[in-house]
């Protein structure tokens, strides 16, 4: 029942989770880093208490829109141990600890970032040892809710962001997805008609979460909303918050199998390669990979993938 | 391994009410402007106008009723199973944890 009743809050909270938050739902998933299924507080007893073996290095997984970190397991047809994800992996080949963040999905992606930058406040003053290094890995919606606290982090200060060296995002919509800012187009459509079933299906639409709302021009910060687009193409258009120049910038994309073309149709309106690579925003070639045949879920637990991560944490930055 | 907690329990229940009660919003607001339509146009006609306008008040009154019934009516249910869990979690939580 456990995996079953995660997998259906992570669905809920990603669909509604700010309506649920604003109403005080006990439903609602709080941001919390999970260490074999259960949430651990971010006190030095309960990190040393979980982790035996704590590394100087720290590496933090953040899933997306409507999951929880069971996103990152490998299935066994993918080459490796059901129990085996990205962050083992790393802790046994480059001696990381492997952290992984679950959240309401469902906030918005400010509210999710200043969130997360106050966690890893708190990580630097509890954590068991001295931590030099924190590795982000952000996977879709995830990468967002990543760039988005980076960006909180330097505006508060925080001390954190200065131990990052490397942010990793995988199949993140950096410039936003179409599919939500196509939903935006047919709720204003539906609105406009002048009938009372056309408005209801407007506002059983308008239900969608803050998260997904933002994720239509990957809105990082709550200011950043007033000036949403309109039109469903991604290039030509210029993200306000630019990467960060504090650390190293990789990015992870993928296409569907082409004998799929739904699900590749789908694909491109929920991260477009355009999206997903930055257009833009400078990301050097040798940080940036495509993986063909790769689908939106499995680069969150692919070998080649995993591959290419190890290969660009063993890179000196 | 996450459980069912007395907390998401009443999570549950509160989210099947508030789901009742904004549904029945929506459905209550639906059926007053789509019967709206055909009693306005009756109103437009002389003879009719004056029996039309007598049918639309005990109509709309009669659809605000059921409405209001089903949304007390999940309320209390809400309101009764809130109870019923804060007794279960009482008699299931040691009194030294009970928050």
């Amino acid at each position: 029942m456990g995996a079953g009743l995660n997998s259906a809050l992570a669905l809920l909270n990603g669909l509604v989770g700010d309506e649920l938050e604003r109403r005080g739902n006990g439903l609602v998933t709080p941001m919390a880093c999970v260490h074999r299924g259960h949430p651990i507080a971010i006190d030095r007893e309960a990190l040393a208490g979980a982790y035996t073996e704590p590394t100087p290095r720290v590496v933090l997984l953040v899933h997306g829109l409507m999951c929880t970190e069971t996103v990152w397991k490998f299935q066994q047809a993918e080459g490796h141990g059901q129990d085996r994800d990205y962050g083992a992996l790393l802790a046994d080949d480059l001696g990381f600890t492997p952290m992984y963040l679950r959240y309401n999905s469902g906030l918005a992606i400010a509210d999710n970032g200043k969130n997360l930058s106050d966690l890893l406040e708190a990580l630097l003053v509890a954590y068991p040892v001295a931590l030099e290094e924190i590795l982000l890995i952000g996977h879709s919606l995830g990468g967002l809710v990543v760039r988005s606290a980076c960006e909180q982090a330097r505006a508060s200060s925080q001390r954190w962001l200065a131990l990052v060296r490397r942010a990793i995002f995988i199949d993140t919509p950096h410039l936003g997805a179409p599919l939500e800012r196509l939903g935006r187009i047919a709720a204003g459509l539906l609105r406009a008609v002048p009938d009372p079933y056309t408005r209801l299906a407007a506002d059983i639409g308008d239900l969608r979460s803050d998260a997904i709302n933002d994720l239509g021009d990957a809105d990082l910060r709550h200011e950043d909303r007033a000036r949403r687009r309109v039109g469903i193409r991604s290039t030509g258009w210029r993200h306000p918050v630019p990467l960060s120049s504090a650390f190293a910038h990789y990015v992870i994309a993928g296409t569907p199998p082409p004998r799929r073309p739904l699900a590749a149709a789908l694909n491109d309106l929920l991260v477009p390669e355009s999206s997903v690579t930055a257009q833009h925003m400078a990301v050097p070639p040798h940080r940036l990979r495509v993986f063909p045949g790769v689908g939106h879920l499995q680069l969150a637990r692919h070998p080649e993938v995993y591959a290419q991560i190890r290969a660009w944490c063993e890179e000196a930055v | 391994m996450t459980k069912l907690t007395f907390t998401r329990w009443r999570g549950l229940v509160d989210l099947a009410r508030d789901g009742v009660v904004e549904a029945s919003r929506a459905v209550e607001r639906v059926h007053l402007e789509t019967a709206g339509r055909p009693f306005g146009v009756l109103a437009r006609v002389p003879v009719v106008a004056p029996p039309a306008a007598l049918v639309r008040t005990i109509h709309d009154t009669t659809v605000a009723a059921v409405h209001a019934v089903i949304r007390v009516t999940a309320r209390a249910t809400g309101a009764a199973l809130d109870v019923a869990l804060h007794a279960a979690e009482r008699f299931a939580v040691p009194p030294d944890r009970y928050p």
